[in-house]
């Protein structure tokens, strides 16, 4: 099932898994060097997120199969054989079956895993991904049979555990808003105070429970700051998912519109957009790729495109496309849907690309690094 | 005995199923069933974990197209058939 097609294990410096429409990659090399590809494995099959999990070191694969549905793989080496697990199904009573793994997400106990889905729900795994639970709470939450999906349809794609406290877990569906549990995900509150959903008219906001979560991501130093890529609208929570600032109008973005976020793990005041034209328009801005940094908490926002495309460049960046490698300075990397995974190891103040010409990218994260 | 033919790719999915399979069952489900218990690793590539068949796999009893509940005579023949796509 893997391909393999270089080195031995030992020389890994940065490793790179990148899910694409067609296959895994495995990208490996030198920290600020080039990237190779390593292996590719589910050669024609979409490959939606990979993850190593770096407690025990095991990948783990969302693979959709066009046929015969998604399934998930794990393996020790990701250059080696896949092992089909059981994956998250939904239990009998509930009527619905998964139609794509969207995301999984290591909690805070070993083995402990998160799993968000499609149609919108959470798994909770205590063996390392070999068998999953459906969290019942979220599912029966009173609301969800009136939730409704966004273009890439109703997907529990977000999941944020809290570093300290395991009774402590926010999620993000499109587009049926944040929900916050306190409890280890024994209940569940509706998370979206301050939100605005431009997408809906004024005069039906009052009454509107859609609400079209792009990504989030928890500061693990400050785990109450929470980041939002919304579908139009990008807000910071100081108080755990519960309501949320504006911090993306006039702030010095291009557009608030945009899919992946990443946090800085040593600053809870500094993170990272890519900005997109608009929901009607999902490509860079001006043909011209940049990522955009704010070091105050969203107050202001600064470009960073030094090295990155600068024109004739109409980019798409998914929202499980953008990753941080840990390092410090923090090495950041992103792929596009056009097939080019650009990397920066100095925290986007220059950026090189890494490789091109894979297929459409769906998501890219860092397994393993150096550490700069 | 119903005989169920497979294509190549659930063969090596269900970990190496030898197609015809002369398989015992009044129905196409039963005679799904009594091959997904002999190979469990089919399963779940054949029908979603609702029990239903994936959306994209259609099965046909000789020359029509039939469901889970559709019922089999000794000799005929059910034929799982992906759904055929490219690019």
């Amino acid at each position: 099932m893997a391909e393999a097609m270089a080195e031995s294990d030992e020389s890994v410096k940065t490793e790179l898994l990148v899910g694409t429409r067609k296959g895994l990659f495995v990208l490996r090399g030198e920290r600020g060097g080039p990237l190779e590809v390593a292996g590719r494995s589910f050669s024609g099959e979409e490959v939606e997120y990979a993850i190593r999990d770096p407690r025990r070191g095991r990948y783990l694969a969302s693979v959709t199969h066009g046929q015969f549905g998604p399934h998930l793989y794990l393996a020790d080496d990701p250059l080696d054989e896949w092992e089909r697990a059981e994956g998250p199904a939904f239990p009998e009573d509930a009527g619905a079956s998964v139609t794509r793994i969207w995301t999984i997400e290591p909690g805070q106990h070993d083995g402990e895993l998160w799993c968000g889905v499609a149609p919108a729900a959470l798994f909770h795994s205590t063996d390392g991904g070999r068998s999953w639970e459906l969290n019942r709470a979220l599912w029966d939450v009173p609301q969800r049979p009136s939730w409704e999906g966004g273009a890439g349809g109703l997907c529990l794609h977000s999941i944020c555990p809290h570093p300290e406290d395991p009774a402590k877990l926010a999620v993000g569906i499109s587009a049926a808003g944040v929900w916050v549990s306190e409890d280890g995900g024994a209940s569940w509150r509706w998370g979206v105070d301050g939100l605005v959903p431009r997408y809906v008219p004024e005069e039906a906001r009052a009454e509107n429970i859609s609400y079209c979560v792009h990504d989030l991501k928890r500061s693990p130093l400050e785990p109450d700051t929470i980041y939002m890529q919304f579908h139009g609208g990008v807000y910071r929570s100081d108080d755990g998912g519960g309501t949320w600032n504006d911090i993306g109008t006039e702030t010095g973005l291009p557009s608030d519109f945009g899919f992946p976020l990443v946090i800085d793990p040593r600053d809870p005041a500094r993170a990272f957009v890519i900005p997109l034209v608009a929901d009607v328009d999902r490509v860079t801005p001006e043909g011209k790729v940049r990522v955009y940094e704010t070091r105050d908490r969203g107050a202001s926002w600064q470009a960073r495109g030094k090295g990155l495309p600068d024109g004739n460049a109409f980019l798409t960046v998914l929202r499980q496309a953008f990753d941080h490698d840990g390092g410090d300075p923090l090495g950041l990397y992103f792929g596009a849907e056009s097939g080019e995974v650009f990397g920066s190891v100095d925290g986007g103040e220059t950026w090189s690309t890494m490789i091109e010409h894979l297929p459409p990218v769906y998501s890219v994260r860092c397994a393993r690094d150096s550490g700069g | 005995m119903p005989r169920l033919f497979l294509p190549s790719i659930l063969c090596e999915r269900g970990g190496g199923i030898e197609s015809p399979v002369e398989v015992d069952g009044s129905s196409v489900g039963s005679v799904l069933e009594a091959v997904c218990e002999r190979h469990p690793g089919l399963r779940r590539w054949v029908v979603d974990e609702a029990g239903r068949l994936r959306q994209h796999v259609k099965v046909f009893v000789n020359d029509r197209e039939a469901g889970l509940d559709t019922e089999l005579a000794a000799a005929d023949e059910v034929h799982v058939v992906p759904a055929i796509s490219g690019g």
